[in-house]
């Protein structure tokens, strides 16, 4: 029984009995990978999209196009089969009007798109999703029930997925 | 002659406040944050003070947990982009922690309002957007008649929610074809009112790398790099 938090660009594990949460998710997003029969998890807390010409390689949860692909691999070395493994996202919200002016997607809907895309390209499915408006989210995966919790800054409970 | 221990050599934020690069930052602070507080003790009338500002030049995850003690702290965030040609970027923003809001919204409503921040009305929403608004356009005045530069204020955003939840948004802003690790450069001043009822404003200078060096060309001359 333990709670793990994910900072920006971490990715943590945890088996039956554990919480995993990412704490004030703004255009960030929280993706859990998860074996629902073999209770194992991982959640890895995104800040990009990807990486640009100069990036070097960064802590294993800082890309969305690396994010689900690590997070996989990080679920299956802890005994969660590849076949039994599903998703669930939330976060990629629009916190700032004036940072989406121009022709630029906002950072929170591109982080969005290229988590999807990553999952279908690992043909994960995504069973639930609580994505981009314009507020922060501190979320709570719970291992044996599956439940995402989404919680506002002030604690009160947004939705449960 | 034996070396010091570890502990007394020091740090980096030691370095850090001897960098050219970043006294330039502070002074330039001082006078755009000096505007502010003056903007801010006349719209309140009141003595204001502000600090010296404090320079951090940080790797964004650690961001956050400079700005605040806890990310999911509930903060006002009145941001402001400012442009000039050429891809050059210099954003405001300004943080207000809750007790600071009540004060604030106390003084310039007349009635103490001690709803939760969540859930102010338009009517104060409006009050801290304009106050920051203010505050933060005679800071980049200041900075441009400082620095003879033209940038140039969008109209200002207001977010009240966790910290965390708006930093991470900010401070990528500009940075994202940064090379390497992205590092954000944080120019932190406090304004506080002396008045028994302290209110604190946070604000932060933004630059991206080509703000960065449009500043130092023009406070140093075109050759500032071999002065470094």
């Amino acid at each position: 029984m333990a709670l793990f938090t994910a900072k920006i660009g971490e990715i943590v594990v945890g088996k039956k009995g554990d919480q995993l949460q990412a704490l004030a998710l703004g255009s960030c997003i929280g993706l859990v990978v998860y074996d629902p029969k073999l209770k194992v998890a991982a959640l890895a807390h995104i800040l990009l999209p990807e990486k640009n010409k100069f990036s070097k390689p960064g802590p294993p949860g800082k890309y969305g196009t690396e994010a689900t692909g690590e997070s996989i691999k990080t679920v299956v070395s802890r005994g969660g089969l590849r076949e039994n493994l599903v998703a669930k996202i939330a976060g990629g919200a629009k916190m700032f009007e004036s940072l989406t002016s121009g022709s630029n997607m906002d950072i929170g809907s591109r982080n969005v798109a290229s988590v999807t895309k990553s999952l279908g390209e690992h043909g994960i499915k995504i069973l639930a999703r609580d994505v981009g408006e314009n507020q922060g989210r501190t979320i709570i995966f719970d291992i044996n029930s599956s439940l995402l919790r989404i919680k506002k800054g002030n604690g009160t409970i947004l939705k449960t997925l | 002659m034996s070396n010091p221990p570890n502990d007394l050599l020091p740090d980096d934020d030691f370095y850090a406040a001897f960098n050219p690069k970043f006294e330039a930052l502070q002074e330039l602070s001082n006078i755009g944050v000096g505007h502010a507080a003056t903007a801010l003790s006349q719209l309140l009338n009141r003595k204001v003070d502000m600090s010296i500002p404090r320079v951090n030049f940080v790797p964004i995850e650690q961001a956050p947990t400079i700005l605040a003690t806890h990310e999911e702290e509930i903060t006002v965030g009145v941001f402001v982009r400012t442009l000039e040609e050429s891809g050059s970027q210099l954003n405001l923003l300004m943080i207000i922690d809750e007790e600071s809001t009540h004060t604030l919204l106390g003084i310039l409503r007349r009635n103490e309002d001690t709803t939760n921040l969540l859930d102010l009305d338009e009517i104060s929403r409006s009050i801290l957007k304009e106050t920051g608004n203010i505050l933060l356009l005679h800071t980049i005045t200041a900075i441009n008649s400082f620095t003879e530069s033209h940038w140039f204020p969008n109209s200002p955003d207001i977010v009240i929610d966790m910290i965390g939840s708006m930093a991470d948004e900010v401070l990528l802003n500009g940075h994202e074809d940064d090379e390497g690790e992205i590092k954000v450069l944080l120019v932190e001043c406090d304004v506080f009112t002396d008045d028994g009822k302290k209110v604190k404003g946070n604000i932060l200078l933004l630059p991206n790398k080509v703000a960065m060096d449009t500043l130092m060309n023009r406070l140093y001359g075109e050759n500032w790099q071999e002065m470094m």
